[in-house]
């Protein structure tokens, strides 16, 4: 979940607050295991620790990059380059969701392998479909470069 | 703009939640096979500590909400939040770093909470988050209480001269509510408001020093 090891400890702790004071609403039987459950809560706190920190590496190398992106001071996206995620999320959205899936489970290095299994795909169908997913999505950055927007 | 750039633009969307990421029980069974890095013991020692202390933390805010402070002396304010919030004087005595004789003392009322050190005093009320008007009525109900307490104390020693714990709980509980009784029909002692005056001042100083405002109302 990207967490530093300075940071784990907090975090873990979060975690277990959240589920310390909200155990009670978990349905047992219900639509998730207990281990979704709380892969869920955790995943949310990460969330919530790298919205709250102050060190955004990725916005900042985005907005040294390319100052034209503007920097939304409110909203779902503010302080995080708002307009490239905003092209990201459009050009996500012209995939199939489980093109969408690919990559955002490849960005975070989830074996091809894995991603297959859960798919319902074998590896090597993974991984090309991952390629030409990535292909569809660098031919729309190009193509909005030329236009002079968005990203580079 | 190549892969890895468009992948790291992917992680830090999904970090920071401005994209979903699918999560059902298939899922998260993968992710959970997956080997993940050991986290050092002394990492987990002290997440434990921490997750421990915001537990109890929690526990005191939950009971404090039940507790009717304005009928109380401190030490019985202490020992009725402890004991709603489930913590044994050990617990309390850890987090003062005392012993658990001292937290017992300080709930019967043994110990003047005005003739605390200053320091001993705020890591008390830091603990049970109380602000300091709710400190100062109480600390003047205790001084009453234990006032009255010293001309009747001598007459509740009945068993050959000593506290017994299993009893002395009762006695002195009996004695605290007999005495607060008393100091309500004879008012404020005289004296006594100068002392507790001080003792909140210098309090407030070390409350402000740990950059604790919200107690300073």
């Amino acid at each position: 979940m990207g967490v530093p090891e300075s940071d784990v400890d907090d975090v873990y702790v979060d975690v277990f607050m959240k589920i310390h004071g909200n155990v009670g609403t978990f349905k047992c039987g219900g639509p998730a295991k207990l281990t979704t459950w709380i892969y869920r809560i955790a995943q949310n706190v990460a969330v919530d620790y790298h919205r709250s920190s102050k060190l955004n590496k990725m916005s900042t190398e985005f907005n040294e990059e390319s100052p034209k992106h503007s920097k939304a001071r409110d909203g779902a996206c503010a302080g995080r380059n708002a307009e490239l995620l905003k092209w990201l999320d459009g050009e996500l959205a012209k995939l199939s969701e489980r093109d969408q899936a690919l990559l955002k489970w490849r960005a975070l290095e989830i074996p091809y392998a894995q991603i297959g299994e859960w798919q319902g795909m074998t590896e090597v169908a993974a991984r090309v479909r991952h390629q030409r997913a990535m292909e569809k999505l660098f031919t729309a950055a190009k193509s909005v470069l030329s236009e002079g927007a968005v990203p580079q | 703009m190549n892969e890895k750039t468009l992948n790291k633009l992917l992680v830090n969307a999904i970090r920071t939640g401005d994209l979903g990421l699918p999560l059902d029980d298939t899922v998260v069974d993968g992710l959970l096979k997956q080997s993940h890095p050991d986290i050092p013991d002394i990492l987990k020692k002290g997440a434990n500590k921490k997750f421990r202390v915001r537990l109890q933390d929690a526990a005191i805010a939950g009971a404090k909400q039940t507790v009717n402070w304005k009928t109380m002396s401190f030490g019985r304010f202490l020992e009725a939040v402890r004991q709603k919030a489930n913590l044994t004087r050990l617990d309390v005595g850890v987090r003062l770093q005392k012993s658990d004789e001292y937290v017992q003392r300080l709930e019967r009322g043994d110990l003047n909470p005005v003739e605390l050190p200053t320091r001993e005093l705020a890591d008390v009320v830091e603990l049970f988050r109380v602000v300091l008007t709710a400190v100062s009525q109480m600390i003047l109900a205790s001084v009453e209480t234990m006032n009255t307490k010293q001309t009747i104390r001598a007459s509740a020693r009945s068993h050959g001269g000593f506290r017994h714990d299993t009893r002395g709980e009762d006695v002195e509980r009996a004695l605290d509510a007999f005495a607060r009784k008393l100091a309500e029909k004879s008012g404020p002692p005289e004296g006594e408001a100068k002392h507790i005056d001080m003792c909140i001042t210098s309090l407030r100083e070390e409350l402000k020093r740990r950059g604790r405002a919200e107690l300073l109302k």
